[in-house]
């Protein structure tokens, strides 16, 4: 009779959606697992021994070497104030955007199109243009010439990183955009309704109803715009090379660079603090939100 | 509903399972593939440390691509010591040449590309700790390497002990090898440089052949620019020149020791003036046509200018003079205003990987390099590092026929060697920084003052990294 019952359990357990969804997670886990868990983990590995072949366990002497890295501390200021600056004006400038083509606006197809676009071509192929644009010989001084003005090294100048912003923000701002737009759509019409009936303007509308209702489309926002700013390595190397102008050196730079002389312990340090920071902050914007969510 | 959803179930199971089986089948195929691959490339050493506990008896060595040196060396070292192989790993293979044609060859260096390659297979066999025993370093930042414990201080094998004799060899070109100290890379051929006075031309500037300066070069020479049109010193692009001047001088603008660059001190910027200068001048001038000029053997080319600049790879190269003018002179290069000695190039760098479990073997090939055996060879590709060889090669060149030197270039080349004093390599990425920034001054689209503002900021995180 027991055994019976066990053996009903069982199946029923097999039979459970949970089992169903571990089986059709394991070649995902799989994967994750080998590709990416187990390098990283080689990679913390690595950040703690002296040389990467028998080497002997140092435990955090490479963090500090790093943290005393002149280079290392340069690529962080930058990474840094390369974040805390694109962050708030590609958030202001999207949700604009979103309010902007959220109601009926002549060619808002067209123009949400157009916006999402640069997520859509290929980098290289973008790079090049922005290469021509801004080169010591390119358009932008041809220009500036023809106006009787000298011209400027923009790429190996302090306008270097405002470039490198004004990238990021045409490649993310349509993506943020289209995360607005969603978060825009899914507010009830009939909230409105009734605040125009109490008598609220356009302001107070915009204030009470549409910023409260988007806020967890803005973590979410946030926490993207944040991870997108540091890809933003990709076009700065395209753009500039392995040693770009010292204002425009971020982490990704370091880390590139120490793979290339072989400095397993600094590179795998520095990207192990970096995922760290990474994470710690992403957990707590999440908690944040939750938080504000069970407020709401 | 339920036997619907078991039908489905099943198919899932086996769809999930042969998924799987497929994830996994490729992921195991995935691992094995480098480890495959590593066991190719480490049989050497596997095949050695079956064999006995001293090591295999195949030594590798990991170039860029080969030359006729090592493969020489190959040859005779192999017969002389039967039972040890010697494998040249290239890590780059020159592609053949098509049509019959030479494939030019390039003057400065190797091919980028060869490089690039060398980099990342030395790199990787470093890290998968299967690099070969004796790696070439001379195209690879190999002082950061040394810095990670990767390379080998070759001074604990340059003993008596070892078999090597102090007095045999020139040890200021290995001094001049240093780094912090060790000396990590060896170097079996040296190439300085030498200059081809024309003396129809210099006759009255009264310059001594065998120490004048840079600022000699700047004024007297400048005179000579004035007077007439023919070219005073043989063509180079300014970037060049300055990469060579750097080079030259690279203690005064690199202090590798402490990670410290002073690109951005009066003397770069004087540095740059100065060269600047130079093409005003028109000490150097563009000339209009590159058209080759050739001879025929033996016969003089009658070259206009004043001086050729050259490479010296052989002491029978000294009288190659006679080949450009039709009364040449032999100058040593000028040097800074009280600098001491000149500075010299290799033929190639070696060093010893220091996770080989060969390296007594791996040293007493290098050794061999060394010897007076493999350093009289024609195919040295530079001057012989070893004494008795050179003193041999210069001797036979006093009373030989027809390449005889005169006295004058007999006394050149025994001084050339001993009075170097500065290696002139710059690593490869400070070289094309400084290649590439310089270029825009000389074309006038920067000032001399920004272009070591920028050459400094990437150079000092190129060297703090």
């Amino acid at each position: 009779m027991d055994g019976i019952n066990f053996g009903r359990r069982l199946l029923r357990v097999f039979r459970s959606d949970g089992s169903y969804a571990a089986l059709f997670l394991i070649p995902s886990v799989a994967g994750v697992t080998l590709f990416f868990f187990l390098p990283f983990g080689i990679g913390f590995y690595y950040s703690l021994v002296d040389t990467p072949i028998d080497g002997k366990l140092v435990g955090i002497r490479n963090y500090i070497d790093l943290l005393s890295n002149n280079s290392f501390k340069r690529a962080l200021w930058n990474s840094f104030l390369f974040t805390a600056l694109c962050v708030p004006i590609n958030m202001m400038l999207s949700l604009l955007l979103a309010g902007l083509l959220n109601g009926k606006v002549y060619g808002q197809r067209w123009f949400r199109l157009s916006f999402i676009s640069p997520l859509v071509i290929p980098v290289a192929s973008v790079v090049l243009i922005w290469q021509i644009f801004f080169e010591r010989n390119g358009t932008l001084n041809g220009w500036l010439e023809a106006w009787g003005m000298e011209p400027v090294d923009w790429m190996d100048s302090e306008s270097a990183m405002f470039i490198v912003i004004l990238i990021y923000i045409w490649k993310n701002v349509g993506y943020n955009m289209l995360l607005f737009l969603a978060g825009l759509q899914n507010i009830p019409e009939h909230l409105y309704e009734a605040a125009r009936i109490d008598g609220a303007g356009r302001w107070g509308q915009w204030r009470s109803i549409t910023i409260v209702y988007l806020t967890p489309t803005t973590f979410f926002v946030f926490v993207m715009s944040i991870i997108n700013s540091f890809k933003v390595f990709r076009e700065t190397y395209m753009l500039a090379g392995p040693y770009p102008h010292q204002s425009l050196y971020m982490l990704q730079h370091f880390m590139n660079n120490m793979f290339q002389q072989l400095d397993y312990q600094k590179m795998t340090s520095a990207a192990f603090l970096m995922a760290s920071t990474i994470v710690l902050m992403v957990l707590v914007l999440f908690t944040v939100e939750r938080r504000f969510n069970r407020w709401l | 509903m339920l036997s619907i959803r078991w039908k489905i179930g099943k198919k899932g199971i086996v769809l999930c399972i042969l998924a799987s089986a497929v994830a996994l089948s490729a992921c195991s195929s995935g691992s094995n593939t480098p480890a495959a691959g590593s066991a190719s490339g480490s049989q050497s050493a596997e095949q050695g440390s079956g064999e006995s506990s001293s090591g295999s008896n195949v030594i590798t060595v990991s170039v860029v691509t080969s030359n006729r040196l090592l493969e020489l060396a190959k040859e005779k070292y192999e017969a002389a010591n039967p039972g040890v192989t010697i494998e040249l790993k290239q890590s780059y293979e020159t592609p053949k040449p098509q049509g019959g044609a030479m494939a030019p060859s390039r003057p400065v260096g190797y091919d980028p590309a060869a490089v690039e390659k060398h980099v990342t297979t030395v790199n990787t066999e470093l890290m998968n700790g299967n690099a070969a025993d004796l790696i070439m370093v001379d195209s690879l930042a190999y002082t950061k390497y040394a810095d990670k414990n990767l390379l080998v201080d070759l001074q604990s094998y340059m003993t008596e002990e070892k078999g090597f004799n102090d007095e045999d060899y020139y040890m200021n070109i290995f001094d001049a090898l240093k780094y912090k100290d060790g000396l990590y890379a060896i170097a079996p051929n040296v190439v300085p440089d030498i200059w081809f006075g024309n003396k129809k031309r210099i006759i009255d500037l009264d310059l001594d052949p065998n120490s004048w300066t840079w600022a000699q070069f700047s004024e007297k020479l400048g005179e000579l620019a004035k007077q007439g049109e023919d070219p005073v010193v043989q063509y180079v692009v300014p970037e060049y020149f300055t990469s060579e001047r750097v080079g030259e001088n690279i203690d005064k603008f690199m202090n590798l020791n402490e990670k410290k660059a002073s690109f951005d001190s009066p003397e770069f910027i004087g540095l740059l003036n100065e060269i600047k200068s130079y093409y005003d001048n028109g000490i150097l001038q563009e000339p209009e046509s590159y058209g080759t000029r050739s001879g025929k053997a033996g016969e003089s080319l009658n070259l206009k200018e004043a001086f050729v600049k050259s490479k010296l790879q052989r002491f029978e190269s000294l009288n190659f003079g006679k080949m450009l003018f039709a009364d040449p002179q032999v100058f040593m290069p000028p040097i800074e205003d009280g600098g001491k000695g000149n500075s010299f190039r290799v033929g190639m760098l070696l060093a010893m990987n220091e996770k080989s479990n060969n390296k007594d073997k791996a040293w007493d090939f290098l050794k061999f390099l060394l010897s007076e055996e493999m350093q009289s060879e024609q195919d040295l590709q530079g001057l012989p590092v070893n004494k008795k060889t050179a003193e041999t090669q210069i001797r036979a060149l006093e009373t030989a026929g027809e390449n005889k030197l005169s006295t004058e270039e007999v006394a050149k080349a025994k001084e050339i060697i001993p009075q170097l004093a500065r290696y002139g390599g710059i690593e490869p990425k400070i070289n094309d920084l400084v290649m590439e920034e310089t270029v825009l001054f000389f074309k006038g689209e920067k000032t001399a003052e920004d272009v070591a503002k920028t050459l400094q900021n990437k150079i000092t995180l190129y060297m703090e990294e």
